[in-house]
């Protein structure tokens, strides 16, 4: 009677460590700090120009992957030579997550990029901090790269949308719109500074 | 008392080991450190984004649960910000002193830029590091100044609703621009629901 | 995932029921280890027995090595575990008055619950007590007030005031712990058996 106690004990414990074990495997990880992805945020050299991903794919060079982070249905439409499709709802799939890590252990450079520029920057900031460090954006996403290889690879106008760049002058578009200049910083109030709640009581227990 | 014995070395062995599996798994990041897979899926909820609209109705209400946070850098935030907003450029965001701001309970952060591709950013960096009721204003001050500063009147066989909706952005562009006597007719959008997550869930106990 | 109720996982009226299921189990344990004599207690300051000692330090080493290891997995964050702020002062007289009421009285708070219902007079006696001590404090409070809240470092964990990793730390309070089982253990041998 005790002993089969005991062996059940045993196969528990076994059991809880065999779980502890299989369930950590595939967890992903951060590689780099708060700190550091706000780095590479500020360093901005990860966009990859159309023309120059054009020439990767006449060339057919093999050191770089492109990554459709669209749809299946308009990566079918038409995407990059060489483009795998990931879409990135997708990207933590189990078989899609094996394929970036597969690319990356080859030392590949892999370009993302979504219908527009924007669709990239989520996916690309997330790969970055969970270990991954040769990708790059494609700029301007899809659309911008058919635009620009339509013109015959000639010099396009960026398309809106993409950068960061004002579009207006703020100001200067209130002050002609209004014609009351001084009024908006005016009505800048400063926020009051938010006091962080204390906690309130609480139950303390003792033995 | 030697069967005690050997009890007392098996379980400090079986401790021992435990607490070195712990010195070789060293926990990743730091504690309040949003884990990648909810990092992920955060990215994928639709609900970060407000509508410019939205934002400029609870601007004009004087929403106090509202709190605009301008990521672009100080001169630019000088020269035109939305009004209540306060400015923590996206190389700041990490910066202790901003804590009280980012964290500060109750309230809706609105995280806006130019575009919103910083601000997307800016939104992942801070949801890795623990913030919450993060949110980031689509589109940014320039598709602010489309809506509100310069909106396209809508062709006079529009729906009702785009049509009020016209009127609304007229209204909220005399707000803006200095009409401070001008009646300003608040759209009677359906608010969103704002699914809010818990506040720091709290277990009390004692032995 | 955890924390199971305030995560919304399992629903909040279920807190009395695990509340109930815990307390019975919690005082079934204390009872049937001896916990409800007060000369179990008393024994750990006059050295002939250390089984409080180490029923709690195991307490707290499995709890402290299961909650790392569910923080490991991703089962539970730790963040979202409330930590109760330090009042260093309160809980420097706390402990001092703490301590000195398990000498005399022989009890902990929960034990002596224990002790009453199994009908031990002075754990009754402890009971009573305790209550008195509630009302003297709670009427008093006024005057105790300023040193209740003094001090307040706000809810510290130790491995972060000397800055170490958690998991070092851990490690060493395990150690710690072992050597100290492994201490008492000898000086019981060494000591004259007491009868309950």
């Amino acid at each position: 009677m005790k002993n089969t106690a005991k062996i059940i004990l045993t196969l528990l414990f076994v059991f809880i460590v065999l779980v502890f074990l299989f369930s950590g495997r595939n967890q992903l990880r951060y590689t780099l700090s708060a700190e550091e992805v706000l780095l590479e945020i500020i360093k901005e050299d990860y966009d990859m120009s159309p023309r120059e991903a054009n020439e990767i794919s006449v060339n057919k060079e093999k050191t770089t992957v492109f990554i459709d982070l669209r749809d299946p249905v308009l990566y079918d439409n038409g995407h990059l030579d060489q483009a795998v499709n990931i879409p990135s709802g997708k990207l933590l799939d189990r078989h899609f997550m094996k394929m970036l890590r597969n690319f990356h252990d080859e030392g590949l450079t892999m370009v993302l990029y979504g219908q527009d520029h924007r669709e990239a920057v989520g996916p690309f900031l997330f790969l970055r901090q969970t270990g991954f460090n040769r990708l790059k954006i494609l700029t301007g996403g899809y659309d911008y790269f058919q635009r620009v290889a339509a013109s015959g690879n000639g010099v396009e106008e960026l398309p809106e949308r993409v950068s960061e760049e004002p579009r207006y002058d703020f100001a200067a578009l209130i002050e002609e719109i209004g014609g009351a200049p001084g009024q908006v910083q005016q009505a800048i109030a400063q926020p009051v500074i938010p006091v962080r709640r204390e906690k309130t009581t609480t139950i303390q227990g003792g033995c | 008392m030697m069967m005690k014995d050997k009890a007392y070395w098996i379980l400090a062995a079986v401790l021992l080991m435990l607490g070195g599996g712990l010195l070789v798994f060293s926990p990743a990041g730091k504690p309040d450190e949003l884990p990648p897979e909810e990092l992920f899926r955060a990215m994928h909820d639709s609900s970060r984004f407000l509508h410019t609209d939205e934002v400029t109705r609870r601007i004009i209400e004087e929403d106090p649960s509202l709190l605009l946070i301008d990521v672009r850098n100080s001169e630019s935030f000088r020269s035109f910000s939305l009004p209540g907003a306060v400015n923590i450029p996206v190389t700041d965001l990490l910066l202790p002193e901003w804590e009280d701001y980012l964290r500060a309970p109750g309230m809706e952060k609105v995280l806006y830029s130019n575009d919103d591709i910083m601000a997307g950013q800016a939104w992942i960096l801070c949801t890795r590091v623990g913030i919450t009721d993060l949110y980031i204003m689509r589109g940014g001050l320039n598709l602010w100044a489309d809506h509100i500063l310069v909106p396209e009147a809508p062709p006079e066989t529009a729906s009702m609703e785009l049509t009020d909706r016209y009127r609304f952005r007229l209204g909220a562009r005399l707000y803006f621009t200095g009409g401070t006597g001008a009646e300003v007719s608040v759209m009677q959008a359906e608010p969103i629901p704002v699914v809010r997550r818990e506040k720091k869930t709290t277990i009390q106990g004692g032995c | 995932m955890g924390p199971l109720i305030p995560q919304g996982v399992i629903d909040p009226a279920w807190n009395n029921v695990f509340a109930l299921l815990i307390g019975l189990a919690f005082g079934f344990i204390l009872e049937s280890s001896g916990f409800s004599s007060s000369r179990k207690l008393a024994g750990v300051f006059y050295g002939y027995d250390f089984v409080v000692l180490k029923v709690f330090m195991t307490a707290v080493m499995v709890c402290m090595i299961g909650l790392l290891y569910f923080d490991y997995m991703g089962w539970m964050k730790l963040s979202s575990i409330y930590i109760l702020p330090t009042f260093l002062y309160s809980v420097i007289i706390g402990g001092v008055i703490m301590g000195f009421g398990f000498i005399l009285g022989g009890y902990c708070p929960g034990t002596s619950f224990c002790g009453a219902v199994i009908g031990k007079i002075d754990a009754m006696f402890f009971t009573v007590g305790l209550y008195l001590g509630i009302l003297f404090f709670s009427v008093l409070y006024p005057v105790f007030e300023k040193i209740y809240h003094a001090a307040n470092l706000g809810p510290v964990q130790v491995h972060d005031l000397i800055g170490i990793p958690a998991a070092w730390f851990a490690f060493a309070f395990l150690v710690a712990g072992l050597i100290a089982f492994f201490v008492v253990s000898k000086i019981e041998a060494r000591a004259k058996k007491v009868e309950y």
